[in-house]
């Protein structure tokens, strides 16, 4: 047993640990209303070849509520609504595009969202305040960009597979701008040594 | 007969139909009622006719589970409006989860199980 779970963690240190990319930044949306957001992933190559995996979470705040009410007498509030989600896939990381230190990663992944807000709506009518929250899965496909040594660009969208359950729907589709740290470690230690 | 909406203005037109003139048809179907460019529709539950206490229609009404904007507060205020008006009427609503095809498909199936059975 002992060396069962020594050869584990030697194998996940030689080979998940050094191959292992660590994105995190801000999640943005922009159509149809403007969310604000984190994200952190991990993108990992076990078996040191194209193949990779990633698996991550991020959520967003809605930051506007459109046109739907513009221009009516009705008054609207949004106390929050918010989305989150995590996601697991496994895809293609091309790294080291054409000579730089840059990766490129397509993933097909399995995303479990949550959608909740609350809200309020007032007029001579009407005075109503409502509080939903719903939880559900999609099939989304997730780019990875990482470039200048350091900058990660992500971009999200849900497929619309298994229709019956699932659907394209905008409020899962999103961009990441954010930073590689594994990157950024090795840069600065390039750096250092280049310095001395 | 039924009338029934798939697409959101013929919700609010069914919607309509239904507190003006509820002697056209005897069952109803509402899918997603959306009142946001029409607020008059707020009102619509005080000035309802004369037939209130003796209308028997059957009227299903659902929504999409994650539909913001509004969408449950007036799904929420449909339902007020006909339980505390119609007594005699047989309401049925739904809070579906799922894509937008699902939801439609489902809302169909079940609104049309509900009033035919």
């Amino acid at each position: 047993m002992k060396t069962i779970f020594i050869a584990i963690l030697l194998f996940f240190s030689t080979y998940v640990l050094g191959q292992t990319q660590f994105n995190t930044g801000i999640t943005l949306k922009l159509i149809p209303e403007i969310h604000l957001g984190l994200y952190s992933n991990i993108e990992v190559q076990p078996f040191n070849n194209a193949i990779s995996c990633i698996v991550g979470i991020d959520g967003y705040y809605k930051l506007t509520n459109g046109n739907t009410f513009k221009n009516y007498k009705i008054q609207y509030k949004r106390h929050y609504n918010v989305v989150a989600q995590t996601y697991l896939g496994i895809g293609y990381l091309k790294k080291d595009i054409e000579g730089y230190d840059d990766n490129w990663g397509i993933y097909p992944t399995f995303t479990y969202h949550m959608h909740s807000f609350k809200e309020s709506l007032k007029n001579d009518y009407i005075n109503q305040t409502i509080q939903q929250t719903h939880f559900g899965w999609h099939i989304g496909l997730l780019n990875t960009f990482t470039f200048s040594d350091r900058f990660n660009f992500q971009f999200y969208c849900p497929l619309p597979f298994f229709y019956r359950h699932t659907n394209f729907n905008w409020r899962y589709v999103n961009m990441k701008f954010g930073v590689n740290l594994a990157k950024l470690k090795k840069s600065k230690k390039k750096k250092a040594a280049s310095d001395l | 007969m039924i009338i029934f909406a798939r697409l959101l203005s013929t919700a609010m037109a069914t919607t309509y139909t239904f507190l003006t003139h509820n002697d056209f048809f005897n069952n109803y179907l509402i899918i997603n009622p959306d009142f946001s460019r029409y607020q008059d529709f707020f009102h619509l539950g005080a000035v309802t006719p004369n037939t209130t206490q003796t209308n028997t229609a059957k009227i299903y009404i659902s929504i999409a589970a994650d539909r913001d904007d509004g969408y449950h507060i007036y799904f929420e205020h449909l339902k007020t409006v006909l339980t505390e008006n119609y007594p005699n009427v047989d309401l049925a609503t739904d809070r579906i989860k799922g894509g937008h095809k699902k939801v439609r498909e489902e809302s169909l199936e079940l609104g049309l199980k509900f009033i035919l059975e």
